[in-house]
């Protein structure tokens, strides 16, 4: 996506704008400064981002959202915090949030950088003359961030593997799976129906894969869960393997980050060793109601004891209390795949699963808890005749 | 015939008196009216309203629209881009 003009930032369309809603709010109410030909004083007390902070321009308006979104993880990053807080020690918390600000903390993204405006970590600027949009355009908008992997995976852009049968069937965007309630901070599976105020008490997440699986796929193909659709293997694997471990395909892994501040800049910048494919599947770290799956595709993520070493020395100490095999949601769901061709083409079949053998030597002790110990056995061949779809 | 004058005078006085209370009044009245039941724009109407009814007030002109609808007045007053440096960050993000 090619950064836009400075012109084109902050170009407001004087023809469509005024005839949309917030186009009959006075200026000023949002942004502050005052109404003056001259640059420099109209852009006294200028606010540039008015939907930062809590109260801020929108939630005078939009008070349902504004009573959740403070706590959704689009604003607060918790994910990061949770993983952050759980490898480190107290003592060292200050340097990190240094280091938070520093590389990390350009992905939190207010109202407007969904609705309005691109968002700060690809250079900002206004969609459509400030015309703002309900549904946030994706590419400029969802995957401007989650591009690397999501995006590439989802718009097939990954060289050899084929995009997510839900954008080239069915041209879906981001929205029609993860709705608003979804991405204002509470799950859209409970939201869509509870709209009771009671409802938005539901403790904010910490974590993208905390607390009620949302969405879900049986949200939309509810057959699969209650044996509706004759197809044996989700009968039988339903409850043990998440979707995207028979549905998903090869997708993107990551090395060695490390984050550090240029000699010659003096900008943040980071360095990734090694991305390339991956397709193994690993046990759930995390069993639990929602996501009760023994078996789920895990994605090495580039993260490392020594990452953050520019800012000091050994501040994950507590690194391997959780793998850096993590539980992965590929977003590349496909009808066919390789590995549920036939029952042996997954049972017995070494290559699949993220066995010791493929873990480095020093990740080991992080990953035991993902780390297959013993695949799942071939099934004789007469019995695959009858438990074939 | 003293007193005959003296109430003569009393007379006159009240009279005048109470007359220029009425006009008092009826002003006062007049005034309130117009300022409670039309716009300041309106109310010479109330004096003749026979005068053909003037245009509405032009909105006050909005600054910030004219001039960040306005491409080549944005070009103009855009402070100066200072060069960004090349990302020095490798691999993918």
């Amino acid at each position: 996506m090619a950064p836009l003009e400075p012109w084109e930032k902050v170009l407001v369309s004087a023809e469509k704008f005024p005839e949309t809603v917030h186009g009959h709010i006075a200026c000023t109410d949002c942004h502050g400064g005052v109404q003056s030909a001259e640059k420099d004083i109209a852009h006294q007390a200028l606010v540039a981002r008015p939907s930062e902070g809590n109260p801020n321009a929108c939630s005078k308006c939009h008070t349902d959202i504004a009573m959740v979104y403070p706590g959704s993880l689009h604003a607060t990053l918790q994910g990061y915090w949770t993983v952050l807080e759980t490898r480190s020690v107290p003592a060292d918390h200050p340097t990190l949030e240094k280091m938070f600000s520093n590389h990390c903390y350009r992905c939190h993204a207010s109202c407007g950088d969904c609705h309005v405006a691109q968002p700060s970590s690809v250079g900002g600027g206004l969609f459509e003359g400030h015309l703002f949009a309900r549904t946030p355009p994706m590419t400029r908008s969802c995957t401007a961030c989650h591009g690397s992997r999501v995006g590439n995976e989802y718009l097939g852009k990954n060289e050899g593997f084929p995009g997510d049968v839900h954008f080239r069937e069915g041209r879906m965007n981001c929205v029609n799976c993860h709705a608003d309630e979804e991405m204002h901070g509470q799950p859209s599976n409970c939201m869509q129906c509870h709209k009771s105020p009671e409802t938005v008490s539901l403790p904010a997440a910490n974590h993208r894969y905390a607390g009620l699986q949302s969405p879900t796929c049986e949200s939309c193909h509810p057959d699969t869960i209650l044996g509706k659709d004759n197809i044996e293997m989700h009968t039988v694997h339903g409850a043990d393997l998440s979707c995207q471990v028979c549905h998903s395909i090869t997708y993107t892994s990551c090395d060695g980050c490390h984050v550090a501040i240029s000699d010659k800049s003096g900008s943040p910048y980071f360095e990734t060793q090694n991305t390339y494919s991956t397709f193994l599947i690993g046990l759930n770290p995390q069993r639990s109601y929602t996501r009760p799956y023994k078996y789920i595709p895990v994605r090495h993520i580039p993260t490392s004891p020594d990452a953050f070493e520019f800012y000091g020395k050994n501040l994950l100490p507590n690194f391997n209390l959780l793998p850096n095999w993590a539980y992965a949601t590929p977003h590349n769901i496909q009808l066919k795949t390789p590995q549920a061709e036939t029952c042996n083409s997954c049972h017995g079949n070494p290559d699949l699963f993220l066995t010791i053998d493929k873990v480095n030597t020093d990740e080991v002790e992080a990953n035991q808890s993902v780390i297959v110990p013993l695949i799942p056995a071939p099934i004789l061949e007469t019995l695959e005749g009858t438990t074939s779809p | 015939m003293r007193i005959l004058s003296w109430l003569i005078i009393i007379l006159m006085s009240v009279l005048l008196l109470v007359g220029c209370q009425g006009r008092a009044y009826s002003d006062l009245r007049e005034n309130a009216s117009v300022s409670l039941s039309l716009p300041v724009g309106l109310a010479a109407n109330s004096v003749n309203p026979t005068a053909v009814a003037e245009e509405p007030a032009a909105p006050a002109p909005n600054e910030c629209l004219n001039c960040h609808a306005d491409k080549d007045r944005l070009i103009e007053t855009a402070k100066p881009v200072e060069p960004v440096a090349e990302s020095e960050s490798k691999g993918v993000g």
